[in-house]
């Protein structure tokens, strides 16, 4: 009987412990698939910068997106897309390093070091900046809801 | 001091889901703007306690000078008196909600000793609240100097 008891506790555990672990793999699997989704559309979005297609951008970019340049100025989907289509933004070249990635389950925060070329309103940059993008799955489709851009210190 | 003015353009299309008054907009707008409080107070006090609870463990923090910061070390700077808050001013605070995210952002003057010396000009400042288990945590922040 007590045997009978401990074995059905034992089995009880391992049970548990499979279950956990198939969670947690399935956890993995979501997360690892979401990067990928989202690199995938990042790489769509820096073909797009690079062409000045404001029609990728256009259907990339959440409606509401908050786009903070490097000099601290906010601007709204509209002005970015009206940016591109007047020559007010242009990057000739693009640079990315050190990408990582953190996914939250329909949530991606995508961070790295920019040394692309940036013409804005007639300056040109190409100084390392940090940048931020907040991808969120909305309808099945990944949104860029924030772009944030920061200069590193000489 | 704690100063925040706050504007949040939140739409109803934009929480979407699973439904509930603790998912309704005005719910969560509520939720995030008690975080943020919260977080601005621990950083005033030096409260490593309640930062390392809001804190997700994996959280990036960019520095206006760029300079990237993990969990631990923004936690060991307050702690060490490397970076403190003497002064917390948000203005023109504004959140966009999708539902188990939340983008803050708005401009920051706050007083921070950093590194031996003091900054408050005027910085954009990005925060990304993601709600896991239940608990809204603090995932990014993100400062930019204004017209650098």
């Amino acid at each position: 009987m007590r045997r009978g008891l401990l074995l059905l506790l034992l089995t009880n555990v391992l049970v548990s412990l499979a279950g956990a672990q198939s969670v947690t793999t399935k956890d993995n699997a979501v997360i690892e698939t979401e990067k990928k989704e989202v690199l995938m559309v990042e790489n769509e979005v820096n073909k797009a910068l690079l062409a000045g297609d404001t029609n990728v951008l256009s259907r990339i970019y959440a409606d509401d997106l908050s786009y903070t340049n490097q000099v601290g100025e906010i601007l709204t989907k509209s002005q970015v897309l009206s940016g591109f289509k007047t020559g007010n933004i242009r990057l000739p070249t693009l640079g990315r390093r050190q990408i990582r990635l953190y996914a939250y389950e329909n949530t991606v925060v995508l961070t790295g070091i920019s040394t692309s070329t940036l013409r804005y309103k007639g300056v040109v940059t190409n100084r390392p900046r940090r940048f931020s993008n907040v991808y969120v799955r909305q309808n099945g489709q990944w949104k860029l809801v924030a772009h944030t851009v920061t200069e590193i210190a000489e | 001091m704690v100063m925040i003015s706050i504007a949040y353009p939140i739409s109803a299309a934009q929480v979407g889901g699973r439904g509930g008054d603790a998912d309704s907009p005005a719910s969560i707008k509520k939720e995030i703007l008690r975080m943020e409080d919260t977080r601005d107070r621990a950083l005033l006090r030096r409260d490593t306690a309640t930062l390392d609870h809001l804190f997700a463990d994996d959280m990036a923090w960019t520095s206006p000078n760029g300079e990237v910061l993990t969990k631990s070390q923004i936690l060991s700077n307050l702690k060490t008196g490397k970076e403190t808050f003497p002064s917390i001013v948000h203005n023109n605070v504004q959140l966009h909600i999708y539902q188990n995210t939340a983008v803050v952002f708005g401009i920051t003057t706050s007083r921070v000793f950093y590194n031996g010396s003091f900054r408050n000009k005027p910085r954009r400042f990005t925060n990304v609240w993601v709600r896991r288990d239940g608990e809204w945590k603090l995932v990014d922040h993100q400062v930019t100097l204004i017209g650098h």
